[in-house]
């Protein structure tokens, strides 16, 4: 397999443990909701008709509670957008793979939704092949009301 | 709802398109996930799925199944194989507990030999003690 070489990086446990994420505010909207449905093939009109979720009791369509995948990893998304942030963090971006994801859906996300995304680390393991992060989202919309918790393990290979 | 029920098994064959579309819909754009040579530089097989859009199939077969997807409380997923294009990737579930009102359901996502893409799944759904009739 590849050897390792100097640029490489080498995964440091102490900078994984105290990695710093943007705080994000996004706003939902009714196409980006369209455009994921319609990317994983969902059909449920809830996610769809504003006037079948009124009549469920929703005041607008809902997002599907995996529309979370859209939000709730951006923090992290925008961190390896940076190149500065990337150098520092000793992660691989094409070495990170996705082990663990748990969802806690508290109030459902509707169009116009501006939501404030914050990701913290939680936990780091090391592994012999691998570094587990582990790593806790909160979503809050902008009343202070909790939307969704999130936690999420990060498999970095060696 | 009651334990044993089954949640209608939801399947769905990966292409090239549907990831591409995945990645556009979720800004996820790590090119392991469309770029093949990107992907065995990066020591894989090839092109992989995203995790997150398997959860999404798992999520989907819930919410099928309940129709009022506001009701699901929680989702866990395990990502334990990568799947690749072309795979046919399957979903099913089985309720195994009710607790107040609060059902849990097993869930896992298969390919099409088998093999556990998501494993040791559950999801959580409220409102498990309504009659049969409104589901």
């Amino acid at each position: 397999m590849a050897t390792e070489s100097a640029s490489a990086g080498t995964l440091d446990l102490e900078v994984l443990a105290a990695l710093e994420f943007p705080i994000v505010h996004y706003e939902v909207s009714r196409e980006k909701i369209g455009e994921y449905v319609a990317a994983i093939g969902d059909r449920n009109p809830l996610h769809r008709d504003p006037a079948v979720a009124r009549a469920a009791g929703y005041r607008d369509i809902i997002a599907p509670p995996t529309f979370a995948a859209v939000f709730a990893a951006l923090p992290f998304r925008r961190a390896l957008a940076d190149p500065d942030w990337v150098a520092r963090s000793t992660i691989d971006p094409a070495r990170l793979l996705h082990g663990e994801q748990r969802y806690e859906f508290i109030k459902p996300v509707i169009p116009g939704d501006r939501l404030i995304v914050q990701l913290i680390v939680c936990d780091v393991e090391d592994k012999p092949a691998m570094v587990l992060l582990k790593a806790a989202t909160r979503v809050d919309d902008d009343r202070g009301e909790r939307i969704l918790e999130g936690q999420m393990t990060l498999v970095l290979r060696r | 709802m009651k334990v044993g029920d089954q949640v209608p098994p939801l399947t769905r064959r990966i292409e090239l398109a549907t990831l591409v579309r995945y990645a556009g819909a979720s800004t996820d754009f790590n090119p392991i996930h469309y770029d093949e040579r990107y992907a065995r530089a990066a020591g894989l097989p090839g092109v992989i799925g995203h995790g997150m859009l398997a959860m999404g199939l798992v999520s989907e077969a819930v919410t099928d199944w309940v129709e009022d997807s506001g009701l699901v409380r929680s989702l866990t997923c395990r990502f334990k194989h990568p799947y690749h294009l072309h795979d046919v990737l399957t979903v099913t579930g089985e309720v195994v507990g009710i607790d107040d009102g609060i059902a849990e359901v097993a869930l896992r996502c298969v390919n099409q030999d088998g093999v556990e893409i998501i494993g040791g799944a559950s999801a959580t759904v409220s409102n498990a003690d309504r009659s049969d009739s409104d589901v």
